[in-house]
């Protein structure tokens, strides 16, 4: 039963992985934009970034499979181009899950990035430093327990991922079939140890980062 | 050093408007900006470190022109060799003295000091008696401290000019004495021209060569103090309560 369980979960965490880093990119980039510079569509954005968190996961798949199905827009170039597709592949399942996990790095670090007072940023500015160096030495060092946080609520979340891999990824054993995928086959399949098994373990590791990522977010300063 | 500024700024926050509209020019090395909160003193230093940008004007410190919306010019603050000390003094609280007091020696975006750097802020350091302090964090120093950091903070970085956002109101009542003291000391040391805001008529006694009254967005009044006693008689702190209390009647605060 370790065994059969150990290829979905090890899959589970190469997937939300890879997912988590991503969605932690581009959270902390747009976050940052949103959190210091005002421009016309602030708002607007602020609430695209936000639709993952509350959209159904399987309209989010369509709209992947829209994006990049063999005749998708980005699909059918990739496809014409490199001869490469996303779709039933692991890489697929960390496009969705990182769409998924984004508005909780998203959001974690635009709260992260204002609660840093600005009068640092402009004292960083009188002494000289370089924008980068006033991110990398000030602003980061500041933000980033929250940040981390976000990232780690996205990571467990990213884990969980069923409806939008399901439909981009599909449920292939192996391949990819990530924890909750597998969870679902167990029960339909009548195998009730395996089920229990695998949920167990997958509860385990989201308490884990929900007690650390709790820990986290209590103020240092 | 000559200062010269005349700018005017429009703030904007919800149904309020505030217009400054701040002219003045500054020869002498301690000029003290003094009015009630919420005149614009605060908003006038900021213009001149490249924090606020002003709707149009001038601002000049000795040879340089910073700004100057007819020519184009806006240097950013970091090439405009201010140095600023804030109200709070908004040290970095994820840094140590050191680290804090060294922050401008490196610009780009890696920190650390090498050894010849950190010698630097060691002399520093112990000019302003803060070298058994150097690991500490700001949360763990008390306010006189605090200020001594920024104060070296701002200085390392050898500037053309040091403005003062209130440096005094954070402190201890009983300690102002003895920093005013510190600090007209401080600008006899670095030789440095210093523009101090206060709304504390003792400050303006103490430190004051220009002081310049602030009403209302606008610098009500400049005074030389030099030109007020050229015989160098009379009690310089009778004389200068006359003028703020003059300033402060005539059309009231």
């Amino acid at each position: 039963m370790l065994g059969s369980a150990l290829v979905p979960l090890l899959l589970t965490l190469k997937v939300a992985g890879f997912a988590t880093l991503l969605a932690l990119v581009m959270g902390v980039a747009v976050a940052f934009v949103l959190a210091r510079y005002a421009f016309p569509g602030r708002d607007l954005l602020d609430a695209v970034c936000t639709l993952p968190m509350v959209m159904p996961p399987t309209v989010l798949g369509y709209y992947l499979i829209v994006l990049i199905g063999r005749r998708g827009w980005i699909g059918e170039w990739l496809w014409e181009s490199f001869g490469i597709t996303l779709m039933f592949t692991w890489q697929g399942a960390v496009l969705a899950a990182a769409i998924v996990a984004f508005p909780l790095v998203f959001k974690a670090a635009r709260a992260a990035f204002e609660s840093v007072d600005r009068q640092f940023e402009g004292a960083a500015r009188t002494l000289g430093v370089s924008e980068w160096g006033i991110f990398f030495r000030v602003t980061f060092p500041l933000a980033w327990r929250g940040v981390l946080a976000g990232t780690m609520l996205a990571f467990a979340r990213a884990m969980g991922e069923f409806g939008a891999t399901l439909m981009v990824a599909g449920n292939i054993p192996g391949r990819t079939q990530t924890l909750s995928l597998a969870v679902y086959d167990a029960v339909q399949a009548g195998q009730d140890d395996m089920a229990n098994f695998l949920v167990i373990v997958t509860s385990l590791v989201c308490v884990a980062i929900l007690f650390g990522s709790g820990k986290l977010l209590k103020p240092r300063y | 050093m000559k200062i010269r500024v005349d700018i005017r700024k429009t703030l904007r926050a919800r149904d309020r408007a505030f217009t400054l509209e701040a002219s003045f020019v500054a020869e002498d090395d301690r000029v003290v900006v003094f009015g009630p909160s919420g005149s614009g003193k605060s908003v006038t230093i900021q213009c001149i470190a490249g924090l606020i940008t002003p709707d149009e004007g001038i601002i000049q410190v000795g040879e340089r022109v910073l700004f100057d919306s007819k020519a184009g010019i806006d240097l950013p603050p970091q090439l405009r060799r201010v140095g600023y000390v804030f109200q709070d003094f908004a040290l970095f609280p994820h840094l140590n003295v050191e680290e804090n007091v060294g922050f401008s020696l490196r610009r780009g975006a890696r920190g650390a000091l090498d050894d010849t750097q950190k010698r630097v802020v060691h002399d520093l350091l112990r000019l302003f008696d803060l070298e058994s302090l150097s690991r500490n964090l700001p949360r763990q120093l008390s306010g006189g401290q605090r200020q001594r950091v920024a104060l070296a903070r701002a200085l390392i970085t050898q500037p053309d000019i040091l403005l003062l956002d209130e440096p005094l109101s954070a402190l201890d009542p009983l300690l102002r004495g003895r920093v005013r003291a510190e600090l007209v000391a401080l600008q006899d040391r670095f030789q440095v021209p210093m523009i101090v805001i206060t709304h504390d008529p003792a400050d303006v006694e103490a430190l004051a060569e220009t002081i310049l009254i602030y009403r209302h967005g606008q610098v009500a009044r400049r005074v030389r103090l030099s030109e007020l006693e050229p015989d160098g008689s009379g009690v310089r702190g009778e004389r200068v309560n006359r003028v703020l209390s003059e300033a402060y009647a005539n059309g009231g605060a």
